[in-house]
C-alpha cells in the first residue's frame, strides 16, 4: 500500500496515488450521526500577493530546480469529505505556509528577509472521485507569534468552501497562539490539530501526516 | 531631543490606541471571531458538556459508555484514547467529563477569549513576520499583539525591551536572558536621562493606565508597525460558506 515517494519524481508526484491507507478510514454513507465540520479559521494576511508560477502540490522542489527546500519533509495527505462522509471531488485544496526560515511567498514578508527559494510556498491540488488530496512540503517552522501552522483553503470551481489552518499537535506554542487557543471548543481544536509521523520506510527522516477536511455543505452541484 | 520625543509620544499613543482597542465592546469589533463553526459563546463548564455531549453522540446503543469501535469519525479517536484513562478500551461519561475538564484548563488562552471581542481573527499577531493586520483596523494591534484576554504572561510596559508572550516566544538561554537584563538596565538609565520629571510622571502614569486598560504591548507592536508598510488585507474576511 505504501509506496514511499522518496525517489519518486516529481511529476508523478502530481498524481500520484495515496500512499498513507486513506481506505481504513472513513467509510462513505456509513456514519448514523454527521462528521464533525473541520472549522473555520482566519486566512490571515499573508497568503501569496503573486501566486507563483510553479503552483504545483510538490512545494519542495520549485520548477525544475534540483535544489530542495530546506526543512523536514513532509507528506500533507487526507480527503475532503461532505458531513456524512461522501468524498468531495473536483476540490481545489490551497496551502501556503513559511519556508523554514519563517518567512511567507508574499512580498509584504519576505521583502525585508531572505526567503528560501526553493520552497514554493504555496501548492494547490485538486481532488478526483475519492476525494483524496497530497501535498509534499515541509513541517511548518515556528516563528515569533505563532505556532507553526499550515493554511488551507478549499475551493469547489469558484466557491470557497472552506479556509482554515492546520497545527502540529503538541507543540510547545499551541498554547499560546492566537488563532488556535482562540478556538472555544475543544473538539474544534483537536479537529485542526495533527501528527506528523516519522516514515518508518524513509531513510531521510520524512514525516506523514494527515488532515481530513469535513465540509459542512455539500457544494450545489451535489446535492440530489 | 525632538526625535526622541516624537518616538516616545508615537510609542505612547500606539499605547493608547491598543488599550482603546482592548475595551472595544464586541459590538464594534470589525469582524466577529469565527474560530469553529458552532461559534458558541459559552462558558468552561459548558465546554465540558459540549465535548462529552458531542463525544457521547457516538453511543448509539445508550449503554452511556463508549467503545473504540463506536467512535465513526476517525479524527476524533485521539481524544478517546486520551479520556480512556484506564485503557480498558471502554470510555465512560466520567472519563470523558475529566478529560475535557483537563482540556479546558489545558487552554486558558481559549478560556479567556470566551465573549471576547472580535480581532483574535486577525490570526498573525503583531508580533510575528506575519505583523499586525494590516489596513488599521483598530481591534487588530491590541488582539493581535497583546498579550492575550488574562493577560498572561504580562504586558510589556513602555520602555521594556521585550516581555509577555514574545520573550516567552523567544526562549531566551540563561545567558541571552541575562544580557537582555543588562539591556533593559541601560535602555532605563538612559531613558530616565532622556526624559524630564514631568514626562517621567506620565510615563509612570501611561504604564498604570495600561496595564488596567488591560495591558497595551507598544514596544510590540511599535517597531514592527513602522518598519512595515501596513498595505491593505489582501482578501476580506469571508463568510464561512
Amino acid at each position: 500500500m505504501y509506496s514511499p515517494d522518496i525517489r519518486i519524481s516529481r511529476r508523478k508526484l502530481i498524481r500520484g496515488g495515496m500512499a498513507f491507507g486513506a481506505a481504513m478510514y472513513f467509510v462513505p454513507g456509513a456514519f448514523a450521526e454527521e462528521l464533525s465540520r473541520t472549522p473555520a479559521l482566519t486566512e490571515g494576511p499573508f497568503y501569496p500577493d503573486k501566486l507563483p508560477l510553479d503552483k504545483d502540490n510538490d512545494l519542495i522542489v520549485v520548477g525544475d530546480s534540483t535544489t530542495p527546500a530546506v526543512g523536514e519533509i513532509t507528506h500533507l495527505t487526507g480527503r475532503v469529505l461532505s458531513e456524512t462522509g461522501e468524498p468531495i471531488k473536483d476540490a481545489t485544496i490551497e496551502i501556503w505556509q513559511v519556508d523554514s526560515r519563517g518567512v511567507y511567498l508574499n512580498s509584504r514578508d519576505s521583502s525585508h528577509r531572505d526567503r528560501d527559494k526553493n520552497f514554493q510556498g504555496y501548492g494547490t491540488f485538486t481532488t478526483a472521485s475519492t476525494g483524496e488530496y497530497r501535498f509534499r512540503t515541509i513541517k511548518p517552522a515556528p516563528y515569533t507569534g505563532r505556532t507553526p501552522h499550515i493554511h488551507l483553503r478549499v475551493n469547489k470551481g469558484d466557491r470557497e468552501l472552506l479556509t482554515t489552518q492546520v497545527f502540529v499537535n503538541g507543540h510547545a506554542r499551541n498554547r499560546n497562539d492566537m488563532v488556535l487557543a482562540g478556538i472555544r471548543d475543544p473538539i474544534d481544536r483537536e479537529l485542526v490539530l495533527i501528527d506528523f509521523k516519522p516514515i518508518k520506510e524513509s531513510k531521510i527522516g520524512e514525516l506523514s501526516a494527515r488532515f481530513d477536511i469535513v465540509i459542512g455543505k455539500t457544494p450545489a452541484d451535489q446535492s440530489p | 531631543m525632538h526625535l526622541r520625543l516624537l518616538a516616545m509620544t508615537i510609542v505612547l499613543g500606539l499605547a493608547q490606541l491598543v488599550s482603546m482597542a482592548g475595551a472595544q465592546p464586541p459590538s464594534g469589533a470589525p469582524e466577529p471571531e469565527k474560530a469553529g463553526p458552532e461559534g458558541n459563546q459559552k462558558g468552561a463548564g459548558s465546554s465540558v458538556d459540549a465535548l462529552v455531549a458531542r463525544m457521547m453522540k457516538f453511543d448509539k446503543d445508550n449503554t452511556g459508555k463508549l467503545k473504540r469501535d463506536d467512535i465513526t469519525d476517525p479524527r476524533l479517536l485521539r481524544l478517546f484514547d486520551r479520556a480512556d484513562a484506564n485503557k480498558d478500551g471502554v470510555v465512560t461519561k466520567e472519563e470523558l467529563t475529566e478529560m475535557a475538564k483537563k482540556m479546558v484548563a489545558e487552554n486558558p488562552a481559549g478560556r479567556g477569549f470566551r465573549g471576547r471581542p472580535g480581532g483574535f481573527d486577525a490570526s498573525e499577531p503583531g508580533a510575528g513576520p506575519d505583523g499586525p493586520p494590516p489596513g488599521g483596523r483598530p481591534s487588530g494591534p491590541g488582539g493581535a499583539g497583546g498579550p492575550g484576554p488574562e493577560r498572561r504572561p504580562g504586558p510589556p510596559q513602555p520602555g521594556q525591551i521585550l516581555a509577555g508572550r514574545i520573550l516567552e516566544d523567544l526562549d531566551l538561554s540563561a545567558d541571552q536572558k541575562s544580557q537582555l537584563d543588562e539591556l533593559q538596565k541601560l535602555v532605563d538609565e538612559k531613558l530616565a536621562k532622556i526624559l524630564n520629571d514631568k514626562q517621567k510622571k506620565k510615563l509612570d502614569d501611561m504604564k498604570r493606565r495600561g496595564a488596567g486598560r488591560g495591558g497595551p504591548p507598544p514596544g510590540e507592536n511599535g517597531p514592527r508597525d513602522s518598519r512595515k508598510p501596513g498595505p491593505d488585507r489582501p482578501k476580506p474576511e469571508k463568510p464561512e460558506f
